[in-house]
């Protein structure tokens, strides 16, 4: 075994940290040395911070392991064969219907998986090439999609695979103007390519902590600010296809074209008062202004603050307990999104160097604190002692507790009682007085012979003694009871509640 | 999203949950959901007064129940149940118990209204349970006239049905269908008139006999449809019902009453040469006074059997017997079928039955998805367990585009969604409103090869796929919606074709 992840000792061991957004990816090494280091993709211009969600399936030997082309070549080679083309699958990470593509299908689970291969690959540079996996994940997944998150992961070859919430992570995040002060509430207002998130993320010492969160997962994501913006480009592609009919067979690549158009479009006018942009030759440059992207954008954005709100609201804090809004995707940068956060909650929102690396630099900076995520035992204490039972069969069903935890109970009270594999029921006794302090199986629970049921305290506080809520036949002088057959409740022993054996020892 | 995997999902939660006063409300939520499934769908008939409601629901229930033709005083509304033994109980609006009464005063409450005994505005509706020969999977509900003063109170019975009957009288049908209209905008809260839940259905086309002069038709519900089709497209009405379906219901509901008598009658005239026949019925007044040369039966007799089925339903009932129809029981069969009555049973007990399962079940996903906020504070293990248990239930809403494609359909038909008329109609045809199979769903018809729809399911995923970066917000989010029912479409046909044999996959 590789003496740099062994996991112990506080030693550190190499993370790969990964945000897959809907239509953005990135990811950064976290060194054994604590160092981060953030994976740059090739696009064929320059070195990205970020790859497009994406992939193609190639049906050439690509050089990829599974046929999929991932990223910035899956994104080039697009117009190849559209069908071969899936992007914004996010969303879908959980559903067990298979993608097609062309004549093919694949669940959506090889379609993460080789995300994170490719990723696992790119990380190859770093020495030691990191076998764990941190990849985070909206703070509302369903359990499939963890599952099948996980599942991706060990398929793309790592030994261990760690999930972090998406708001959580980009709040651990470096913030322009200095950290945030501890215990302060912040909402992380993420707002990305395919759906818009919210939290509420209490600041610790080291660690934060998630309080709540809401989202809003159609309809609310930067592809609809491109959809809608995309409506005042279409008309003079329109024309221009309407001026020669042979121009009919360009109709897709042009559709194409105008979205790509568009896109940048938006990302010039969030830094610039008017931006024009190409769409091809023999269509003159469109021109558009800020004022129009905001009119476009606004209903989006006001949608995406009234969720936040709703949020503060459901859980009761007040404005003035509201210490920060954190802007994090790469939305955040749309005209008017400060402006809408500061009326409504009047702060002023804070930002990260780069709101689509937020997440991705917040997972690194949690993943440092990795080693400390550990806890050690604790041995029974003279105090605090587990009880265990065995019983005439290996194993039996927990019928029900008849002591709640913090009850106390005398030497031979029933505490629970059992079925057992031949139907028949079973009592499990004190051996001695005490108190509960925490059940380890619940009614309807499976048990076996010699396993610790509960924890129980020795010590009976003054007080206490009648907390035990006596089943008349429960209290029967212990030790001589083992005639099972003789069953509960003869009558002689109605009489004996309370007084009986609740004395403490 | 069919039933049954629903009701099992319930029953799987009801089965695993923990026992213990914690779990409790979530066990009674599973139980109302149960008895919500189990519930028949509850069918609303809505019209003018005299349009034929009553006669209406007697021809969907096959007996003669409701009073019909008398314009009552009470705006009573009846709900007809399937039941073994028969009873009727008047539910009231002010408190009061509800009141068992015998089966034989019924007819006192239904011609005359609730008599001097029972406070007749204080009644809200009487129930009325038997066992009518073609009530089984549905409730119907007869409600007062619309536009004569009641409407308030049509509105509030008709909230609660599942599926809504707006009976159009054939003469002046444009002119009810307005008037729904006009109610529909009167009583805003959610009165279902949309093709969601509402079907329109045709009444007194048998008087559309024998067509004009020059373009005759012995089939009057072919000329009921000429009607149907224009109502259905008009831009106005269109958007109202689902469909709009012809009824004999008069004759339908005539020959319920038929006896052995009647019927030995119905074969005597049976006798006569068709084209005799029907020129004798052309002149009714003779018909039903005069003796005839060449026609059997006094003309007192004549004259009950023509005011029973109308002289349309005479006319059919012979050609039936010619053709060697035996009995009144086949004889009520056939017209029943011919009628257009069984479609219309069929289609509100399959299709809109579909479409409250629907309905029922994303309420008790939502239920279940917010189960985990109500048991903060429980046992750590129980809260799992329920969680657990309720698992398949919060799992079915996730992928399923069905209550996706549910909410778009109602803006689509509330005109609130901005795409083109040719994407609302592949929808709507997506979403299972032209039946539920694979082939329904993809517009090809019921013969069409699996391997030919394999290919449609791909070409629609590629289109939709290809669409959500080139449309506008609504067609973009469309697209997403309709991309998830053709790969899951496709999915199925895929596995159908493997199972078979004619692919491995
Ligand atoms: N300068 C900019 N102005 C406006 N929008 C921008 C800008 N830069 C990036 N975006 C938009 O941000 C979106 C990508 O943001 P981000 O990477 O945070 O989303 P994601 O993580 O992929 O999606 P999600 O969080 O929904 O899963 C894209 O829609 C992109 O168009
Ligand atoms: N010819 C003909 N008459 C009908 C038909 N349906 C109802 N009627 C007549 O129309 C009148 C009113 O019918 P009724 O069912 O009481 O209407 P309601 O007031 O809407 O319940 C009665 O005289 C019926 O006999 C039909 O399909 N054909
Ligand atoms: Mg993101
Ligand atoms: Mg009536």
């Amino acid at each position: 075994m590789n003496g740099d992840r062994e996991p112990d000792g506080g030693r550190r061991e190499a993370v790969l940290v990964v945000d897959l957004g809907t239509t953005t990816t990135s990811a950064m090494v976290l060194a054994p040395d604590g160092s981060c280091h953030l994976l740059r993709h090739e696009n064929g211009w320059d070195a990205q911070t970020w790859m497009p969600t994406a992939v193609f399936l190639a049906e050439d030997d690509s050089g990829s392991a599974d046929g999929f082309l991932v990223g910035w070549p899956a994104f080039e080679r697009r117009a190849d064969d559209p069908a071969r083309y899936r992007a914004e699958f996010k969303p879908d990470i959980g559903n067990d219907v298979p993608v097609p593509f062309g004549p093919k299908s694949f669940p959506v689970r090889v379609l993460v998986a080789s995300v994170l291969r490719h990723l696992r690959e790119a990380a190859d540079v770093c020495k030691p090439t990191p076998r764990r996996l941190l990849v985070t994940v909206p703070a509302v997944p369903g359990p499939a999609r963890r599952e099948t998150m996980i599942a991706a992961g060990l398929e793309a070859g790592f030994e261990d695979v760690e999930l972090l919430a998406e708001p959580l992570a980009a709040a651990h995040a470096p913030v322009v103007g200095g950290p945030w002060p501890v215990g302060t509430i912040v909402l992380v207002y993420d707002f990305g390519g395919g759906s818009f998130d919210t939290a509420l993320v209490r600041i610790g010492e080291d660690e934060h902590q998630l309080l709540d969160q809401d989202g809003l997962p159609t309809r609310h994501g930067g592809r609809d600010v491109d959809a809608a913006l995309r409506q005042d480009l279409t008309p003079a592609a329109d024309r221009y296809l309407a001026a020669d009919p042979a121009r009919g067979g360009l109709r897709d690549r042009l559709e194409r074209r105008v979205s790509d158009a568009t896109t940048r479009l938006k990302h010039r006018l969030s830094a610039r008062e008017h931006a024009s942009v190409d769409i091809t030759l023999g269509i003159d440059p469109q021109r558009s202004s800020r004022r129009r992207l905001r009119e476009i954008s606004d209903p989006i954005v006001a949608g995406t603050v009234d969720c936040c709100r709703a949020l503060v609201e459901r859980r009761g804090i007040a404005p003035a307990e509201l210490g920060g809004v954190l802007l994090t995707g790469g939305s955040t940068r749309l005209p008017g999104v400060a402006a809408h956060l500061r009326e409504a909650f009047g702060v002023e929102p804070r930002t990260t160097e780069d709101p689509v690396l937020a997440v991705v630099r917040g997972a690194a900076r949690w993943a440092l604190r990795i080693p400390a995520h550990a806890t050690t035992g604790v041995a029974p204490s003279v105090v605090d002692v587990p009880l265990k039972w065995s019983f005439p069969q290996e194993e039996a069903v927990l019928v029900r507790w008849l002591v709640a935890p913090r009850d106390a109970f005398p030497a031979g009270a029933v505490l629970a009682r059992v079925r057992l594999a031949d139907g028949s029921l079973h009592d499990l006794r004190a051996p001695d007085a005490g108190r509960i302090v925490r059940l380890h199986a619940i009614d309807g629970e499976r048990v076996y012979g010699d396993d610790w049921l509960v924890t129980v305290t020795k010590t009976v506080l003054p007080g206490e003694e009648a907390s035990y809520n006596i089943v008349p036949w429960a209290t029967r002088a212990a030790p001589v009871a083992r005639d099972r057959g003789a069953g509960p409740a003869g009558s002689e022993h109605l009489h004996a509640p309370r007084e009986g054996g609740s004395r403490p020892v | 999203m069919p039933v049954r995997p629903v009701a099992e999902a319930v029953d799987h939660a009801l089965r695993s949950l923990p026992g213990g006063p914690a779990a409790q409300p979530v066990r009674d939520g599973l139980l109302q959901a149960r008895e919500a499934l189990g519930a028949p769908l509850c069918v609303a008939v809505v019209g003018q007064l005299s349009s034929g409601k009553s006669t209406l629901v007697n021809a969907l229930i096959g007996k003669n129940l409701l009073a019909t033709g008398t314009t009552s005083v009470t705006p009573a509304v009846w709900v007809l149940r399937p039941a073994d033994t028969p009873s009727v109980t008047v539910h009231f609006t002010d408190g009061r118990p509800p009141l068992a009464c015998a089966p034989a005063e019924l007819r006192r409450f239904t011609a005359r209204g609730v008599d001097g005994s029972v406070k007749s505005t204080a009644v809200d509706h009487v129930e009325i349970r038997g066992p009518y020969p073609y009530l089984r999977t549905f409730d119907v509900m007869d409600t007062p006239g619309i536009g004569s003063g009641h409407d308030a109170d049509a509105a509030r019975h008709i909230r609660r049905a599942d599926a809504v009957i707006a009976v159009l009288n054939t003469a002046v049908a444009q002119r009810d269908a307005e008037l729904l209209i006009r109610f529909r905008g009167r009583q805003k809260e959610s009165v279902s008139l949309t093709p969601l839940t509402a079907i329109g259905v045709l009444t007194k086309v048998e008087l559309l006999w024998p067509g004009e002069i020059g373009a005759e038709c012995d089939d009057a519900l072919a000329l009921g449809r000429d009607h149907a089709r224009r109502i259905l497209a008009d831009p106005v009405t269109k958007w109202l019902f689902h469909d709009v379906v012809p009824v004999c219901s008069k004759v339908a509901a005539g020959t319920v009453a038929l006896t052995d008598a009647a019927f030995a009658d119905l074969r005597a005239l049976s006798a006569v040469p068709e084209s005799r026949l029907r020129v004798h019925l052309d002149d009714l007044r003779t018909f039903a006074t005069q003796p005839c040369d060449g026609l059997p039966l006094p003309p007192a007799r004549r004259a009950v059997l023509v005011a029973l089925l109308s002289p349309y339903g005479l006319f059919r009932s012979a050609r039936f017997i010619r053709e060697g129809v035996g009995t009144v029981e086949e004889l009520r069969r056939v017209l029943d079928e011919a009628h257009g009555m069984a479609t219309l049973r069929h289609t509100l007990s399959e299709h809109f039955g579909r479409r409250s399962d629907l309905i029922k079940t994303s309420r008790i996903v939502d239920w279940a998805h917010g189960c985990g906020h109500r048991l903060t504070g429980a046992d750590p293990r129980v809260r799992t367990r329920v969680t657990d248990a309720l698992r398949p239930i919060t799992a079915l809403g996730e992928y399923d585009p069905a209550f996706a494609e549910l909410r778009l359909l109602r803006q689509w038909y509330e005109r609130e969604l901005d795409i083109s008329d040719e994407d609302g109609a592949e929808l709507a045809r997506a979403a299972g409103e032209r039946g539920t199979s694979a082939a329904r769903r993809l517009g090809a018809d019921d013969t069409a090869t699996l391997r030919c729809l394999e290919e449609a399911a791909l070409d629609r995923v590629a289109h939709w796929r290809r669409l959500q970066a080139v449309g506008g917000p609504d067609r973009r989010h469309v697209a997403l919606v309709l991309e998830r029912r053709y790969t899951r479409l496709h999915d199925q046909v895929r596995r159908a074709r493997i199972l078979l044999g004619e692919t491995d996959g």
